[in-house]
């Protein structure tokens, strides 16, 4: 696992047959301060292709803070950051924004554009960085609500929408220009559990379904636990414990215990 | 307990004077980057036309009305003064002429400026600020478009080019205020409209005009500025739009007196 982990980092499963799969993700050693205050303290983190690594931890750990790295909407006070193995705290805002439309972002609050329609909001990708007709786009924004279970929406503001309908819009626009990474910032925060429960289930579908690779960033248990092919969990800044959803429920680390015993019943180890 | 870096009391106001100072300093230079990242944009001809006209719209049509209204009265208010000191003093034939130019000059361009500034200057700094505080700005940016090409640049385009435009309205509106009123205060039509030609010259009417496309630039970039460093909230929202205003219109003020000197 990563040389600046904890102890309590477990290793990760070893690949039987073929090739281990590219990664997504390598965090190096990443530490970030905002005016003599340290939020993130040497995080180290990689994430491989077609998998959904959650990050979990309690709120003002740093999650969302490392989750601003993975997309250089924050630069690394120390460390390295590389997607698809090229290295985003070295890259200028050009650089950037090639790498940009291969990452989709779900905002904890969605960030919908409210002077936007929804067809527009999830139109607003293509028309920016595709060559498509009116009718190409139209035909891919009902493509993309339909995916989330939300045709019929396209004329509506953000407004006139829910919690719920906000963040799948959100996904939706993240997905519109087919990215193979998406960075989920506490996707079901704020959701009834019934709610939250098809976000979850939009996540995993689009893990089997398109093979993206995920990044989640959340601090309900539950949900975690339902999404996790890999798990790590931040405290203060630092992984406390990284591996297998299996591997953190049996980790003796007292933070990430502690931390487990407000799980809801009936989560049962992968 | 007084820890190793709080100063002493003596030092407090020093140390107080000292941060602001940073402060300005670091405000400064952010606004200076963000001007220079636009002008960039606006070089390499990568300009927003769509969002450019909807934002002239706004920020220009939509503000005609005001504009009549407070150049009206601008007028008005200078042809009542000036003309009843210059009927005092038997100089009433001048009394077009001082109105027409000092609302080419002065008035039409600084009150349009002014009305734009707690109209328009406040609607960016507000709009930015809740995309800022919402994530919106964040979200542009990684939809891989930069804010400053998308939301700056049309609004400083759009507010240079609206204010000559609102300026001219606020000229005509203004001059025929002051007829109105400079006749009913006993000058004839014909002295008023012939001291105006004989004194305003066309020069006069175009250094307002550029004065007015210098104020647009001000208040847009302003407005932009404090949306786009707009943080905390609601309440963040609200403390950038009133930021936006009192700067816009002190800058407005400061710049105003520097540009006459070099114009007049």
């Amino acid at each position: 696992m990563t040389a600046t982990a904890p102890s309590s980092v477990l290793p990760a499963p070893s690949d039987a047959g073929g090739p281990p799969p590219a990664d997504v993700v390598d965090v190096r050693d990443l530490w970030k301060e905002f005016g003599g205050v340290t939020v993130l303290a040497g995080v180290s983190l990689r994430v491989r292709e077609r998998q959904i690594q959650v990050i979990m931890g309690p709120s003002g750990c740093g999650k969302s803070v490392f989750l601003k790295h993975l997309v250089g909407l924050l630069t690394p006070s120390r460390g390295e950051v590389f997607i698809f193995g090229q290295p985003l705290h070295t890259m200028d805002e050009d650089a950037l924004d090639g790498l940009r439309m291969r990452i989709g972002v779900v905002f904890q609050s969605a960030a919908l554009f409210d002077s936007l329609t929804v067809a527009q909001n999830v139109a607003f990708p293509l028309r920016r960085h595709r060559r498509l007709s009116d009718a190409a786009v139209a035909a891919r924004v009902r493509e993309l609500l339909d995916m989330v279970e939300m045709e019929g929406t396209e004329h509506l503001m953000p407004s006139a929408l829910s919690g719920g309908m906000r963040k799948r819009v959100g996904i939706a626009r993240a997905l519109a220009l087919d990215p193979p990474l998406i960075l989920y910032d506490e996707p079901t925060s704020g959701l009834d559990p019934l709610t939250a429960r098809t976000v979850d289930d939009l996540i995993l579908r689009l893990r089997d379904t398109l093979g993206v690779t995920s990044v989640v960033v959340t601090h309900s248990v539950d949900s975690a636990f339902r999404l996790a092919d890999r798990l790590a969990v931040m405290d203060a800044g630092r992984l406390a414990a990284s591996g297998a959803p299996g591997e953190i429920l049996t980790c003796g680390h007292p933070f990430v215990q502690r931390f487990l015993d407000t799980r809801a019943v009936g989560v049962s180890p992968r | 307990m007084q820890t190793r870096h709080a100063p002493d009391a003596p030092l407090a106001p020093l140390a107080f004077i000292g941060r602001s100072v940073l402060h300005s300093l670091a405000q400064t230079g952010r606004a200076a980057l963000m001007l220079a990242s636009a002008f960039r944009w606006v070089m390499r001809g990568r300009w927003e036309f769509r969002e450019t006209l909807v934002q002239l719209n706004r920020i220009g049509t939509e503000s005609i009305p005001i504009v009549l209204i407070t150049g009206l009265f601008a007028g008005m208010v200078l042809a009542y003064q000036t003309t009843r000191q210059l009927i005092g003093y038997g100089f009433s034939g001048l009394a077009g002429g001082l109105v027409g130019l000092s609302m080419a000059r002065e008035a039409a361009p600084v009150f349009t400026a002014i009305t734009a500034a707690g109209r328009v200057g406040a609607g960016i700094a507000a709009e930015i600020g809740t995309m800022a505080v919402t994530e919106q700005v964040d979200a542009l940016r990684v939809l891989a478009t930069d804010p400053i090409r998308y939301l700056v640049v049309p609004r400083l385009l759009a507010a240079a080019f609206a204010l000559p435009g609102l300026t001219m309205f606020a000229n005509v509106i203004g001059s025929l205020g002051g007829y109105v009123v400079a006749t009913n205060l006993g000058i004839t039509g014909p002295s008023y409209v012939s001291s105006l030609q004989r004194m305003v010259w066309p020069y006069d009417v175009v250094a307002g005009l550029i004065k007015a496309f210098l104020f647009g630039l001000i208040i847009a970039s302003v407005g932009c500025f404090r949306g786009l460093y707009a943080s905390g909230g609601a309440d963040g929202v609200g403390r950038a739009t009133t930021g936006a205003v009192v700067s816009a219109i002190v800058l407005i003020l400061v710049f105003n007196y520097f540009v006459n000197l070099i114009f007049f």
